[in-house]
């Protein structure tokens, strides 16, 4: 099933990205549908002000290149305070999927139900 | 170009107003060169270019919002530069006030013939000379800590802050002068010229500092690109 991705999952997903080495822009939304089998999907409007974000926190650094094919492209890498934001956020993300998890997991045994009983 | 990509970044760059030229245009290369790979993509899974065209652009979301999220993320850029360049300004200009009072005790205090003003040469000279060493770390710990984000932009903000002091200083010690109707105008010039030098060398002190920190950005880049 395919869903939209959150907006506000967006920076530590692009983030978790880099840290896989530099993309361009097109690169990292590709790269978040390759993982996720197509199952994720993001607006790639959505994406770009996201990366300036990143960029004015001193998180991602962003260079124009050379193709070999075709016109430039603004490629964007981690910087080392960005490295460790990654492992934050993936951290949280985990954190918080693994929380989620226990409280879906309750609900489905019935114990939120004799609590509320 | 197909018609509907050119269409479509006309109408991003119609929500763009008021963003400086230049970064308006980088904005939309960068737009630009993400449809086109995108394109490119469809057309070698078989689509037709009005089909590919069509797809990249649904994916990629309406003119209006992508301007909209375009221009809100410059806006915050800008609103974090003018904090930081009047932060600056303002601490360079609260740091020299607050220490004000030290050298002015020592001068009434430890200085020969006290109570006759500033401008009393040879010692005046002395006493200013060591107010700018002294509050030099100062400033450059005010341009480094102000230097984090934006180091241009502060540092900017800390020779402004320091020029306006100055001046106010230079502007007070003019009319005491003339109040004491002291008229040693070598030394006044000279008095002058040390607050000049003074501005240019913590302004590129605290420049110097700042630039440690965008060194240490470049290094992550590098290391990550490894």
């Amino acid at each position: 099933m395919k869903r939209d991705l959150p907006t506000g999952d967006l920076p530590a997903l692009v983030l978790a990205v880099l840290g896989g080495g530099p993309r361009h822009g097109y690169g990292i939304a590709r790269e978040v549908e390759r993982l996720s089998e197509g199952a994720l999907h993001m607006k790639e409007g959505t994406l770009y002000p996201a990366l300036r974000v990143l960029e004015q926190d001193g998180l991602v650094v962003s260079a124009w290149e050379a193709q070999p094919k075709g016109a430039d492209r603004k490629v964007y890498t981690l910087t080392e305070a960005g490295t460790k934001e990654a492992a934050r956020r993936t951290r949280a993300l985990f954190d918080y999927a693994a929380l989620i998890q226990t409280v879906l997991g309750r609900l489905e045994k019935g114990e939120g139900h004799a609590q509320l009983a | 170009m197909h018609s509907l990509l050119e269409g479509y970044l006309k109408e991003v760059a119609g929500h763009l107003a008021g963003m400086p030229a230049a970064r308006r245009a980088e904005e939309l290369r960068e737009v630009r060169t993400h449809l086109e790979n995108a394109v490119i993509v469809g057309r070698e899974m078989g689509q037709t270019e009005d089909e590919a065209v069509r797809d990249a652009l649904a994916q990629f979301g309406t003119p209006e919002a992508l301007g909209e999220n375009l221009v809100w993320a410059w806006r915050r850029e800008r609103i974090r530069q003018m904090r930081n360049f009047w932060g600056a300004a303002a601490c360079a200009v609260a740091v020299t006030i607050l220490t004000a009072h030290l050298p002015l005790w020592i001068h009434t205090r430890l200085l020969p013939n006290p109570g006759r003003g500033f401008l009393q040469p040879p010692f005046s000279a002395l006493f200013w000379s060591a107010w700018a060493i002294w509050l030099t770390p100062m400033f450059l710990l005010v341009g480094g800590v102000s230097g984090l984000l934006f180091p241009k932009r502060a540092v900017a903000g800390v020779v402004a802050g320091l020029t306006l002091f100055h001046s106010y200083f230079f502007v007070i010690n003019l009319a005491h002068d003339s109040i004491a109707q002291i008229s040693h105008q070598v030394y006044l010039l000279m008095l002058f010229g040390m607050d000049i030098v003074f501005v240019v060398v913590s302004a590129a002190a605290a420049w110097a500092v700042s630039r440690l920190r965008m060194v240490g950005q470049r290094r992550g880049y590098q290391a990550a690109a490894k």
